[in-house]
């Protein structure tokens, strides 16, 4: 299983599943799938993800689960201050 | 889809640019809200596992039962179809054979069109492309919508995406090793009742299934079942689409 951040990312930039779907070539379905972890994708496809989104592969895909973005900010200014 | 897929067969390239343009020429249909209300309300209804589960149990109970209604037919034609040449009788088998297998056919394509439809989401498809809600679009946003739409809907039938192929391949797999199993079984218990059992004894039964074996509905009924299995699988193990989260903010609201 692989864990992801798409869902958060969309909801960050304002992205319907629609317009990701069709940036990546893929069925809007299939951004469905992969947001709730019911398909792994293709490496191709994960690539194409986190190009739409400028992030590197590993910023949107994990093979463990990922620890929430607010709480990841939140320590990162707690350590910057 | 992607152009490396798109460049992949030229049959089906040749066939999505007659589909294409055919539908260049059909209307675009644009919904008012209250008609796009009803068919979400009824995508709703229909776009269930359970729905979809009872399909697949209704095409097996068909497929069921167009089996048994060939080895009855071909139990009480028995004489006169493999000792004499009576035309009639092949007609009636030709017949059944070709109807059953189209009634099949044509179920199994409108079955596929449930699980390739895209955006088939039920949420409002003005909120996830423009942000704003279906009924505050302008007409020439609904008709690009429609349109785009079409194209999608489309592409999909004709260009299924890695995980409809890998979905495919899957349940393709899973049908070649039930289909595997059932005929090493059938084979054997064929044999079986050919040696063990009295003669006389399963009369009937036996000279169906000899009718079965040498006529050529063993055959037609074999593609059926190797053609429709897949599909079949498929339906039975596709998930309910998830909706859209409530993710594009409502433009209007500037947020």
């Amino acid at each position: 299983m692989l864990y992801n951040r798409i869902a958060v990312l969309r909801s960050e930039r304002s992205l319907s599943r629609q317009a990701l779907a069709r940036e990546v070539g893929v069925n809007p379905q299939t951004i469905g799938f992969l947001e709730r972890g019911d398909y792994t994708p293709s490496l191709e496809l994960a690539f194409k993800i986190s190009r739409v989104f400028k992030l590197p592969v590993e910023a949107v895909f994990s093979p463990d689960p990922f620890r929430l973005l607010s709480e990841q900010v939140y320590e990162m200014h707690r350590r910057e201050a | 889809m992607s152009a490396k897929i798109m460049g992949q067969n030229s049959l089906r390239d040749r066939m999505y640019s007659v589909a294409e343009r055919f539908y260049r020429h059909v209307p675009v249909v644009m919904l008012d809200p209250a008609t796009l209300g009803q068919l979400k309300r009824f995508g709703l209804l229909v776009d269930r596992r359970w729905v979809r589960r009872a399909t697949a149990a209704l095409i097996i109970f068909t497929l069921a039962a167009l089996l048994a209604t060939w080895m009855d037919t071909a139990h009480r034609h028995h004489v006169r179809y493999l000792v004499e040449d009576d035309l009639l009788s092949r007609i009636v088998m030709f017949t059944t054979a070709a109807s059953g297998s189209f009634t099949v056919g044509m179920a199994l394509f409108f079955c596929k069109g449930s699980y390739r439809l895209a955006g088939s989401s039920t949420d409002d498809p003005g909120l996830t492309e423009y942000g704003i809600p279906y009924h505050r679009l302008t007409l020439a946003q609904r008709r690009s919508l429609a349109e785009r739409n079409r194209t999608d809907w489309l592409r999909s039938r004709f260009y299924p995406d890695e995980r409809q192929i890998a979905e495919q391949e899957r349940a393709e797999r899973t049908a070649w090793g039930l289909l595997k199993r059932a005929a090493i079984l059938m084979v054997v218990a064929i044999w079986a009742l050919y040696l063990i059992a009295p003669e006389g004894a399963l009369g009937r039964l036996l000279q169906s299934a000899e009718v079965l074996l040498c006529s050529p509905l063993v055959l037609t009924w074999m593609v059926i079942a190797l053609i429709a299995l897949p599909t079949l699988i498929r339906l039975w193990n596709e998930p309910d689409q998830a909706e859209e989260p409530r993710l594009v903010v409502d433009a209007e609201k500037g947020a």
